[in-house]
């Protein structure tokens, strides 16, 4: 863990945003592979930003002349059973992955850290009763407990978004309590409290900086997580609904052809490797780099 | 031992008390009158009322959970709404071909994990340790229906060497045609996670005394990994692999789902888009008990690997 610097009181945030600012680049530096993920993952957003000036058609345009088109000039990536285009279904289909992953994941590491913060802090009850509860969530499959939150309450973005980041919420929390318990036992966080800081301000600008770094990279592996759990929702029947493009969405759909057409199932499917592929590198790379254990060792 | 055994039971029925009851909240707390549901919309007024007291729903809901609760623990976890079968048995029905499925997928992640992950332990930072570490990357990328559509694409479709649908034969031989690649597909995306954690492991148990100890000494290299340094490094193993149990039920769901083969995921996914509530009721249930006892056996296989644990 990164060493405590006396943080003067005034300029507090600014120490703490410029220290990490430097330490990011370092962990970035220290494994290669953590830019290639990033440029790859930085170029899909950007495609899904721009999917409405990219896009060649509409993906939503049925055109029942051209069905089932193999790749050709027109249609790059060929056309699905109603004749859309399957490369303007991809481009659009990234928003929702990317939305819904990144809201979810969004949303686990906010709940998740502040309540393994509490946990970790207050110790106690108030530490028993989250981490039963984080442990009943942890004991479901998490793709099963998705599968159930959001068959109960059906396949809108805001459904997928709240069922995926409850079976995200437990491991953030178990994430943030050990380090806080460790944390406030070190003496920069007795003199915090002897000076009379507030327990909130304690956590926010003495503790929360020094976990923060774990709890982003697991942030950036969980976003892996999240767009293949939504596309495997989505290829169960339970993503957001159709005409909708979801890549999960589109790979059901072309598994129906998938004898005669194969290239259905090929482009989203590569969609998501690739997605999930690249945020896997970023995530694993920095690990390595913020990890005490390896950076020694190396 | 016992009183371990004891205690982690203890343990094990809270958490599955607990679950018994979210299940029992995450089912009634779904919009629409789960009568109506089953029976459609055309259904007479009367005939839904009948459902209502046949289903239990027009008791209060403390009534209920005692019943729920009561019936649960001794068996009766009530009758399919679609089928009318208790669903207790539809469960039992395919439970065998989920276990053969995870069992042989596990065991071809270990086989394949655990040496890739040695080698590449002893060859850190060389061309098969990375080679090996992307690899496995890449291999956790895959969600499970993906690297199944390929699967199922390249050797069932192109090739012919397997079954399109894999739902068995009578024969050994056709059985086992019909698990191959639903198998090995799981089995190599265990095998990805395996051999992360293995390498990990390895790697800190490398640079430890006692294997310092044993090279100094003589003992060939070979000795050394697989007796000295690995069993050492099979616990966070063991552990990791009882944590990953979740991701190979979601997986196997997965699997089972594009290679049309009976088990509990095609289960759940039918009962799902039937909204067999009764049916769900009792896979969230089944699904924690296999859960719990996994992680049960992981805690004991900690005393086979390694005799310094005392089972506190």
């Amino acid at each position: 863990m990164s060493a405590s610097r006396p943080v003067p009181q005034t300029s507090a945030f600014r120490v703490v945003v410029a220290y990490g600012a430097r330490e990011t680049i370092r962990a970035f530096n220290t494994n290669k592979t953590s830019w290639v993920g990033l440029g790859i993952f930085m170029t899909v957003v950007a495609a899904a930003i721009l999917a409405p000036w990219l896009a060649p058609h509409d993906p939503l345009e049925q055109d029942l002349m051209f069905r089932l088109k193999p790749p050709n000039d027109v249609f790059l990536l060929g056309t699905d059973y109603y004749g859309r285009d399957i490369l303007s279904r991809l481009l659009y289909g990234a928003r929702i992955s990317l939305v819904i992953g990144l809201v979810a994941v969004l949303a686990a590491m906010l709940i998740g850290s502040v309540i393994g913060m509490i946990a970790g802090y207050y110790r106690g009850k108030v530490d028993l009763a989250i981490m039963q509860v984080m442990d009943t969530l942890l004991a479901f499959p998490s793709l099963i407990l998705g599968l159930i939150i959001v068959a109960m309450l059906g396949p809108s973005i805001l459904n997928l978004v709240i069922a995926i980041s409850l079976t995200a919420i437990p491991p953030f929390a178990r994430i943030a309590r050990a380090p806080t318990i460790a944390m406030k036992e070190r003496e920069f966080v007795e003199a915090a409290r002897s000076l009379g800081f507030s327990d909130f301000r304690i956590l926010v600008l003495h503790i929360l900086p020094n976990i923060l770094p774990e709890i982003l990279v697991m942030g950036s592996l969980w976003l892996a997580t999240a767009i293949r759990v939504e596309a495997s929702l989505a290829f169960i029947g339970l993503g957001v609904r159709p005409p909708t493009a979801t890549w999960g969405g589109m790979i059901r759909e072309g598994f129906e052809n998938i004898l005669d057409s194969p290239w259905l199932v090929l482009a989203p499917s590569v969609a998501i490797l690739v997605v999930v592929f690249a945020l896997n590198l970023l995530g694993d790379g920095l690990r390595d780099a913020i990890d005490p254990k390896l950076r020694s060792g190396e | 031992m016992y009183a371990f055994i004891i205690k982690r039971l203890l343990s094990a029925l809270v958490t599955l008390f607990a679950v018994m009851t979210l299940v029992f909240v995450l089912v009634r707390i779904v919009p629409g009158d789960p009568a109506q549901v089953v029976l459609g919309d055309q259904a007479s007024q009367e005939a839904i009322e009948a459902m209502r007291i046949r289903l239990g729903l027009d008791r209060s809901m403390a009534e209920q959970y005692v019943e729920f609760i009561s019936n649960a623990l001794v068996g009766d976890w009530g009758t399919s709404m679609v089928t009318g079968q208790p669903v207790l048995a539809e469960v039992l029905k395919v439970l065998p071909w989920t276990i053969e499925l995870t069992v042989v997928s596990l065991a071809l992640g270990a086989v394949i994990g655990i040496p890739l992950g040695v080698w590449a332990a002893v060859r850190r930072n060389k061309l098969t340790d990375y080679v090996t570490r992307v690899l496995s990357l890449l291999g956790l990328s895959f969600p499970a229906f993906v690297s199944a559509i390929i699967l199922l694409m390249v050797f069932s479709i192109q090739l012919r060497w397997f079954p399109v649908i894999s739902s068995g034969g009578d024969s050994f031989v056709e059985r086992m045609r019909s698990l191959a690649l639903p198998a090995v597909n799981l089995g190599l995306i265990m095998a990805a996670y395996i051999t992360r954690v293995t390498r990990s492991a390895m790697l800190e148990v490398l640079g430890e005394d006692y294997v310092r100890t044993a090279r100094a000494k003589g003992v060939p290299q070979g000795a050394v990994l697989w007796r000295h340094a690995l069993r050492n490094a099979l616990i966070p193993v063991v552990t990791v692999v009882g944590l990953y149990l979740g991701i190979l039920i979601g997986n196997s769901v997965l699997t089972e789902v594009v290679f049309n083969r009976p088990g509990l995921g095609k289960l759940i996914v039918g009962a799902l888009n039937q909204r067999d509530y009764t049916m769900l009721q009792g896979m969230m249930v089944i699904y924690t008990v296999i859960v719990v006892l996994v992680n049960l056996i992981t805690d004991l296989t900690y005393g086979l690997i390694d005799p310094r644990v005392k089972y506190k």
